[in-house]
């Protein structure tokens, strides 16, 4: 089917989407119009990701995270976008499984772009993706490991509470905010212990970590967060929750520090948007 | 395929409704016409899979409470 669209006008809806707060209802239906084009091309991957053996799910970017992405990121093109039609893979698998499965993605897709997420992780969150071109229409292909999955399930969750920017490297939208935990942690202590996770995890699939100490670390943070956040103004209740997930952090950076793993020098490294 | 019309509130995590499709372009019709009535927060998004455990695999904050996710 292709694009509705030329490049130069996908390119100017995307700098009126940018500017324009809130979006004008006619861009917003050329918006539709593009994301449309794309189901086709994501329906074609998904069968052949099928035709493979595995269960890919599908899904077209949502108006605001796509508005969301065009404004955090203000010189990307909307041509630029990649994940606007995205498939996802998640099997319970190893890291060297992980690469067979891209392998034969890549078998399958032979034009496809292959981005190694894994080693430059969107602020923790970790994947391959592959990204096949059809009828003109990017797919991403996400494949992710069922530890890769659950982080990044758990850190969105995590950001529609305390603020997506943390997706991004950005702090919470309060990071003095407290979480019902007892005893209760703040925003940021949290985001930061589960950006530690990810690297934990991470070492783990590649096997410098023991599969026990990103359960046990894991099962502390469970028990101690997942209830809800409120707002807390009680400034000395506040303050006497500083650090109180600083025990968590420091055993987390010690296992990657005896993992000797490379990659610990920077939990909170960033990778490329 | 089937497709699932999923209507979520970020800010408290809660899925709102949830409908099923066998055309994505029922789906994606729907998709458009509630997207013009909801305010920002709340996310509507058109998910395929073979089987509504395939999303629950994938995508799993949608319909696991942020304890239940956390703790799991």
């Amino acid at each position: 089917m292709g694009l509705p669209l030329s490049r130069t006008q996908i390119d100017k809806l995307g700098e009126r989407l940018r500017k324009s707060e809130p979006a004008r209802p006619e861009d917003l239906a050329l918006l539709e119009q593009l994301l449309r084009a794309h189901a086709p091309a994501m329906t074609e991957v998904a069968t052949r990701l099928k035709g493979l053996g595995l269960a890919p799910t599908t899904r077209l970017k949502t108006r605001g995270t796509l508005i969301d992405k065009l404004r955090r990121q203000s010189t990307i093109r909307l041509t630029a976008v990649q994940d606007i039609a995205g498939a996802r893979v998640v099997c319970g698998m190893t890291r060297e499984e992980q690469d067979a499965v891209v392998a034969r993605l890549v078998d399958e897709f032979s034009e496809a772009r292959v981005v190694d997420r894994r080693v430059s992780p969107t602020f923790g969150c970790r994947a391959v993706h592959v990204i096949p071109r059809v009828d003109g229409c990017n797919v991403e292909i996400q494949v992710r490991t069922g530890l890769q999955n659950g982080w990044a399930q758990r850190m969105e969750a995590i950001a529609d509470r305390v603020g997506r920017g943390i997706r991004y490297g950005e702090d919470p939208d309060d990071p003095y905010g407290l979480w019902t935990i007892d005893p209760p942690v703040r925003n940021a202590e949290l985001v930061t212990l589960a950006r530690h996770i990810s690297e934990l995890i991470d070492a783990h699939e590649r096997g410098t970590v023991a599969a026990d100490a990103v359960r046990a670390l894991l099962g502390d943070v469970a028990t101690r967060a997942g209830m809800r956040p409120v707002r807390v103004d009680d400034a000395a209740l506040i303050e006497a929750q500083r650090g109180a997930l600083a025990p968590l952090i420091a055993h987390a950076e010690a296992e990657l520090q005896a993992s000797g793993d490379a990659s610990a020098d920077g939990p909170d490294r960033r990778g490329n948007r | 395929m089937r497709y699932f019309l999923l209507v979520y509130d970020r800010s408290k995590g809660v899925l709102l409704s949830e409908e099923e499709f066998e055309s994505e372009d029922r789906a994606l019709d729907e998709r458009f016409e509630v997207e013009k009535r909801i305010p920002d927060d709340v996310e509507v998004v058109v998910l395929g899979a073979e089987s509504r455990e395939a999303l629950q695999k994938t995508h799993s904050r949608y319909f696991t409470p942020l304890r239940d996710l956390l703790a799991g």
